[in-house]
């Protein structure tokens, strides 16, 4: 403070002795915020007349000639700062001085170079079931946020260990969180990043101005035209993370006569590979937003998004497989004519249309309407191998798993079936070490062989559909009541149909697949669709499952905010009302009484209230505590526990409950800025529905089971720090960390469905469903990235307009995702019930051991530079993570397969265990590269 | 001060930079949908098998490899194992299918495509034992397969000669990574014409090989069992498949995994294809078929015989009308005398009289009839009580004890007559139906006890009756079991 007094001092009296006192005199000079030095080429506006100047290296200025009289506005301008406007009144023969005029880096600018990296390429890589919040704080300014979307997110670390569904993404208002996991789809707005830059974050419970929001906190961003910062842009990417090249062109035009404004946007972004094998990218995108001011108070926008995404997903594997292959092993493809051909794509095509009023009532109220309109596909695609002939009313057929990692042919399974005979396991590996990629000439074969017997196919393609058509309208009125208390309430209702089915896309040679469940007991149980028994379909058709959900979610949330000298506070509260339907289109044989026609009407009804205080004991304390509680809806995937084949639901299904506290403290001076946060969060009622293929569910067949976990309770609770310190003009230093602990807090119950068959029956279910009772996940780690994570850098930012960083970033506690039915009564109990008698207790718990992965250390660097040329501005951004090619495992998951103490103590006696668990390697050394010029 | 030119400048500036921009969409344009990445509307590859370049000169014969395992046993070893330089090879043709879950890991090949079998080179047919599922993906029914010999074993396992690789001294599986160097497919997918033969007329020679069977029906009792899906069935499902000609059956064989398992025997007659083969324990034959729609019973009309079910009767008559417990017959003789009439319609066996006191004992003297080493192609043996009047009496009933001492699928009929007229040369032209509530001893009961035949009711029928005991049976060593009979007793009512 006292180095910027003598400072502005020194200029002061400087800026006196040059000054002659008998003419009319503009001068002054302009410095950075932050580190009070002077900046160079500034260029300084009087908006009336045009005329302009530039700073000198001293960062002072002077209009000495024709300098008009009156009141005028200076623009200080400058690229890469934000632009500030300065009311003066010039006198004649009297000379203007405003020395210290200060210019705030935009940040906006900045960070836009590492929005990029993020929302291309982590976010919506939920392919891998892993979740990515990094997308709702990268616009944030604080160093813990931002380290957390730069530097952790390739290691799917979790802002206080807690699901995206705790936070909301809005587009102009309307919330774009899917229904169905309540998870913001990111790749609907993927390579839009030039207009989509303009973004707004209000992070934890604090008070956003568009929505009551969760306990992760919302992020609006702003695609009104009028906003948009005018001329055009291209850019050019290129990686070897997930996509190889992307191209970009965005123009907009400004606020232009009459009112119009528009912004236009193209981008592609393509790549046979990204850094696991075979994951193709190809992504198109589209944007074009119109504003029409038509006065002072009001303002109508639209914006249509559209960017049609396909990628090529990569597979979990076992340790066994990693360590044959490398960590970029992906089981999902196989050569087809030379080319590789991933089984699994991912496809998503929803285009998004926004129409928004701005209505500024008076100086004080303004009312904003938004209604939004999405629909589309989102699909899946995979291989299916239990194609049938109907012979004498009877399925005769079905295939062998395509998959090249099935675990009969890996050789940890010939070294545990034929120890004696370990040349097996040694031609197994030999074989898998060789090809070990999906066949798909031998399935081409067998299905035109049978073809040619007047068969189906054995084999097919196809894709798990979920086309959304969605309505959403909200109103949101923001009132000044006075200049210390903002009122702020809204009210959104969303409507939405999802039509699910299944659909053929290719045959591998077959023209027709006989659409029935092929493990059923019989025919008639065997039937997808009663309606439509033993039905034979081809490419494009719809089969397997269809049927639709309904929902409909109004919310009504009121807000005041109160700023004071000392304190800052407030209070908050909203109700809403979720119903969920389902509709089946198609009646399942082996649920004809349950599955057909619309299902009960099921009603939500959520409360939320939630107030915080900002105190400031002085510029530099700060205190800040936010409390909250919050029960909603369960999300559409965790209500109905078997939805492609009949109505039912979760037993007890319930609101969840969030309550969740934190408090913080900041301390700001001139040089450093930190903050110390302690939170807690408690999330109970949950349920959890997840459904696989699962291996060894009575007897040696695969079966499509639904796992339901009910009553869950979760605890989160931990602490944040961050700390960054201008130790020089240009030297940054930067440190954060998060220190957390996310466990079960109790037993959930634990129930599993599948099909009516007899194969279920032996296993002890009811009519496809058998309750396991409570499952000992308490204490348990969940599964959400690493716990704590530690991150320590520096940025340095040349005056020449370059700039270079490097973190380095430690990870440790971070847990497998346990089996729920390997901690129930199923583990211990024999066949009849009664415990094993061989259980031992000490091996047990050793055999239930959560598998804690080891702790490991990124390297990260980033850098750019940005040059003028000829009049245009160029930047080049280029960022490698993971320097040193560390080798870690981010995420992975016991196989459901172990189910009881002797198959779990036997495959783990083993060198090689056969049904190890499944694991996600993050990347090894990778590259962006990012070229951008503003024409 | 701007003066006009740099507005025009400005102006020019504009349309610049704005063309500029449209170059550059118009760029971005013309990569958007081109398909950079492909990812979807593949062709189909190009599916072409190559006939393998196999020398004629290595490639031998089916009874050339059975010789081997023939000279082996003779050695007393188990296996033959062909040595991994050896380069021999055996051509073949697929005839089973693992795509309905009725065969498991095995592929089952014979060297003809029809019925044809030359000495030099006679009809045979082998199991490849090999460790993967799905097989008929690549080796599809009526394939030409050339099987590399070299490091392979041959033995016999569940009966039947199959090829694998060695493991001690018994025949292993193949395993999956390996297979397909082993079994090399050919372009040739013939037609398979099985050879249709009469049961009778199966040998050991036949087993392993694709058999059509004419004429034939499920046995009555198994009717409404399906092929494999009761709770009795384990592994396997067997039902009873039998000649409309000859009488003679054999076990239809189906997985409990087929895909079939649960489909009800077909319930007419017909034609039948199907694999000739041992059951799992090497006990007796079975017929193995790919799928249910190799059997085509089209016909509805069946062969069952006649059938008189009075069912049993609460309590047996109390005045004896015809009784025989064998005493008065000569050991090793002919039954004869006391009404019996005594007929061999095929074959030189017929029912004589026994004594034994071992653990398979008669009862004193008991009746029995058996092939086994008569070197006969077929043996048929009646033995049939004397005229009873039925109108004459009441509450006629019928109570007899069987026991058996292998039966090696021989079987025992208990027969009756209503239109006999008592002659040994009128026996085959007669109608004779089954008394079906009377319990004869089973192929799978135990040789020790005797079992009763339960008090079988006769008194529904009128006229006269003639019942016979009438066995079936060959000199095959899967043909010739032995029946045993005693304590006839036919009781009425005064």
């Amino acid at each position: 403070m006292k180095v910027s007094l003598y400072f502005a001092l020194f200029l002061g009296i400087f800026s006196c002795f040059i000054v002659s006192a008998q003419e009319t005199i503009i001068k002054g000079s302009v410095k950075d915020a932050v580190t009070f030095e002077p900046i160079l080429n500034v260029t300084i506006t009087i908006e009336e007349t045009e005329q302009n100047t530039q700073t000198d290296a001293f960062g002072e200025f002077m209009f000495t000639s024709n300098v008009p009289l009156g009141e005028h506005v200076l623009r200080i301008s400058k690229t890469g700062y934000i632009t500030r406007r300065y009311p003066i009144i010039i006198n004649e023969n009297k000379t203007v001085n405003i020395a210290d005029m200060s210019l705030d880096i935009d940040v906006s600018a900045y960070q836009s170079l590492y929005i990029v990296t993020l929302t291309d390429d982590e976010l919506d890589n939920d392919i891998d079931g892993s979740d990515n919040i990094s997308g709702l704080l990268s616009s944030s300014l604080d160093v813990f946020q931002r380290t957390a979307a730069f530097e952790f997110s390739a290691s799917f670390f979790r802002v206080r260990g807690l699901d995206s569904d705790h936070g909301s993404v809005l587009i102009n208002g309307i919330q774009m969180n899917k229904l169905y996991n309540g998870r913001p789809q990111w790749s609907n707005w993927g390579g839009m990043n030039d207009v989509l830059r303009n973004q707004e974050l209000t992070s934890g419970l604090k008070p956003s101005s568009y929505n009551f929001g969760g306990v992760l906190g919302s992020i609006n961003m702003n695609a009104r035209a009028s906003e948009a910062r005018p001329g055009g842009r291209v850019t050019y990417s290129s990686s070897n993370r997930s996509y190889t090249n992307r191209l970009m062109a965005t123009y907009a035009s400004g606020l232009l006569k009459e009112g119009w404004a528009y912004t236009v946007s193209l981008g592609r972004r393509w790549g046979k590979e990204g850094y696991q094998d075979a994951t193709m990218y190809d992504s198109n995108s589209f944007f074009a937003s119109v504003e029409k001011i038509i006065n002072e108070n009001h303002s109508i926008s639209f914006t249509g998004i559209y960017s049609p995404n396909r990628r090529g997903k990569s597979s979990p594997n076992t340790q066994e497989v990693y360590d044959l292959k490398s960590i970029k092993y992906n089981e999902y493809w196989g050569l087809q004519n030379g080319e590789k051909r991933n089984s699994r794509i991912k496809e998503v095509e929803e285009p998004i249309f926004l129409l928004n009023y701005y209505w500024d009532i008076n100086m004080k109220t303004t009312l904003n309407t938004n209604i939004g309109y999405q629909f589309g596909k989102l699909g899946n695609s995979r291989l299916d191998y239990n194609g049938t002939d109907l012979v004498n009313g009877t399925p005769e057929g079905g295939g062998a798993n395509p998959s090249p990692t099935y675990y009969q042919k890996l050789p940890s399974y010939f070294e545990r079936n034929f120890p004696s005979n370990l040349e097996f396991a040694y031609v197994a590996e030999k074989e898998f070490l060789k090809d070990g990629q999906i066949d798909w000439n031998q399935l081409y074969e067998a299905n035109i062989a049978n073809t040619l017997n007047g068969g189906n196919a054995i084999y097919a393609l196809y894709e798990d559909r979920v086309d959304d058509t969605q309505l959403m309208m909200n109103t949101i009125l923001n009132r000044e009541l006075n200049d210390r208390v903002i009122l702020n309430a809204g009210v959104d209702y969303k409507l939405l149909k999802s039509e699910n089915y299944a659909r053929v896309l290719d045959l591998l040679g077959a023209i027709s697949y006989l659409d029935i469940d092929g493990f059923a007991t019989n025919i008639n149980q065997a039937q997808n669709d009663l309606l439509n028994p033993n039905r034979i379909v081809g490419k494009r058709d719809m089969f397997k499952y269809n049927y639709n959900i309904f929902a409909n979610v109004i919310e009504g949330y009121s807000q005041v905010q109160f700023n004071y000298t000392k304190m800052d506070f407030y209070l908050a509260a909203s109700i809403n009302n979720t119903q969920y339907q389902r509709e089946g289109i198609y009646q399942n044989g082996g649920f004809p009484n349950n599955s057909v026609g619309k299902g009960e009407k099921l009603s939500f009804i959520g409360f939320g209230a939630k107030g915080g205080l900002i105190y400031k004991i002085s510029g530099k304390h700060i205190l800040d505590i936010n409390l909250g509680y919050i029960s909603r809806a369960p999300n559409l995937k965790n209500i109905y526990s078997n939805s492609r084949e009949n109505h039912n639901i979760v037993p007890n299904v319930t609101e969840e409950k969030v309550t969740s506290v934190d408090a913080s403290y900041i301390f700001r001076s001139s040089i450093v800025k930190a903050k110390l946060t302690g939170y807690y969060t408690n999330i109970s009622d949950a349920s959890k529905v997840s459904f696989f293929f699962a291996d060894g569910i009575g007897g040696d067949n695969t079966a499509f089971v639904q796992e339901i976990l009910q009553d869950i309770e979760k605890q989160h609770i931990g602490g944040e720090f961050g700390i960054e310190a201008q130790v020089t003009p240009t030297i940054k230093l930067k440190g954060v960390a998060s220190v957390g602990q996310y466990t079960y807090n109790n037993n959930p119950h634990l129930y599993l469905t599948t099909e009516d068959d007899a194969k279920s029956i032996t296993a002890g279910f009811v009519k496809g469903f058998k309750d396991f009772g409570k499952s000992n996940l308490k204490n348990y780690k969940l599964a959400a990235g690493p716990h704590r994570a530690y991150s320590v850098g520096f940025e340095y930012r040349d005056p020449d307009y370059w700039w270079v960083g490097a973190t380095t970033n430690f990870f440790t506690n971070t847990y497998i995702d346990v089996s729920p039915l390997t901690r129930s009564s199923n583990f211990t109990t024999d066949f009849d019930g009664n415990p094993f008698i061989d259980y031992n207790e000490d091996l047990a718990r050793e055999l239930l051991k959560q598998e804690r992965f080891d702790d490991y250390m990124t390297v990260n660097l980033v850098g750019g530079k940005s040059w003028i040329v000829s009049g245009h501005y160029i930047s080049v951004f280029a960022s490698v993570n993971n320097l040193l090619d560390e080798v870690y495992k981010t995420g992975g998951f016991e196989q459901g397969r172990n189910a009881n103490y002797r198959e779990l103590r036997d495959d783990k006696a083993l060198a090689t265990p056969v049904f190890g668990p499944k694991y996600w390697y993050g990347r090894g050394v990778t590259y962006f590269l990012n070229v951008n010029v503003r024409l | 001060m701007l003066d006009y030119k740099d507005l025009e400048k400005m102006q020019k500036n504009v349309i610049h930079k704005m063309n500029r921009i449209l170059v550059v969409f118009g760029l971005i344009l013309s990569f958007l949908n081109v398909s950079c990445v492909k990812d979807d509307n593949y062709n189909t590859p190009e599916i072409s098998i190559k006939a393998p370049n196999i020398p004629e000169n290595n490639i031998t014969t089916f009874k050339a490899i059975k010789s081997r395992l023939e000279q082996a046993q003779i050695n007393g070893d188990d296996i033959a194992i062909f040595r991994a330089d050896e380069d021999l090879y055996i051509v073949g043709y697929v005839i089973s299918s693992d795509k309905a879950g009725n065969f498991f890991e095995e592929l089952i090949i014979q060297n003809k495509i029809d019925d044809s079998s030359p000495d030099a080179d006679p009809r045979l047919g082998f199991k490849i034992d090999i460790n993967a599922s799905s097989l008929s993906d690549t080796y599809e029914i009526g394939r030409k397969v050339y099987i590399k010999m070299n490091g392979l074993s041959i033995g016999e396992s569940n009966g039947v000669i199959v090829i694998g690789k060695g493991d001690g001294s018994r025949v292993g599986q193949i395993q999956a990574a390996e297979y397909k160097n082993i079994v090399i497919r050919d372009t040739e997918v013939a037609t398979i014409i099985p050879k249709t033969a009469s049961l009778i007329d199966l040998t050991e020679q036949d087993e392993n090989t694709l058999i059509k069977l004419n004429n034939m029906q499920v046995n009555r009792y198994d009717l409404a069992l399906t092929f494999a899906g009761e709770a009795i069935d384990e592994f396997d499902g067997f039902r009873t498949l039998e000649s409309c000609q000859s009488g003679i059956s054999i076990l239809i064989q189906t997985s409990t995994f087929a895909d079939f398992k649960s489909i009800q025997v077909p319930q007419g007659k017909g034609s039948v294809e199907g694999i000739y083969s041992r059951d799992f324990r090497d006990n007796f034959n079975v017929f193995i078929i790919n799928s249910s729609a190799d059997i085509n019973f089209n016909s509805i009309e069946r062969c069952d015989p006649m059938e008189l079910n009075c069912g049993l009767a609460a309590t047996a008559g109390t005045t004896n009308l015809f009784y025989d417990d064998f005493q008065t017959q000569t050991n090793n003789r002919l039954i004869t005398r006391n009404g019996w009439t005594n007929y061999i319609e095929a074959g030189t066996k017929g029912w004589e009289a026994f004594t034994s006191t071992s653990s398979n004992a008669s009862l004193g003297r008991s009746a029995r009839v058996g092939s086994a080493s008569s070197g006969d192609l077929r043996n048929i043996a009646w033995l049939i009580t004397p005229a009873i009047n039925l109108d004459a009496f009441n509450g006629e009933t019928l109570r007899f004890k069987t026991s058996n001492s292998f039966a090696d699928s021989s079987y025992l009929d208990v027969l009756y007559s209503l239109d006999w007229n008592g002659t040994k040369s009128t026996i085959t032209s007669a109608t004779w139906g089954v008394l079906s509530a009377a319990n004869i001893v089973k192929d799978s009961d135990s040789f020790a006890p005797w079992f009763g035949s339960g008090t079988v009711d006769l008194s529904c029928a009128n006229g006269t009756m003639y019942i016979a005991f009438k066995y079936t049976g060959s000199g095959l060593e899967s043909f010739d079991g032995t029946y045993e009979l005693d304590e006839v007793s036919i009781d009425y009512i005064p």
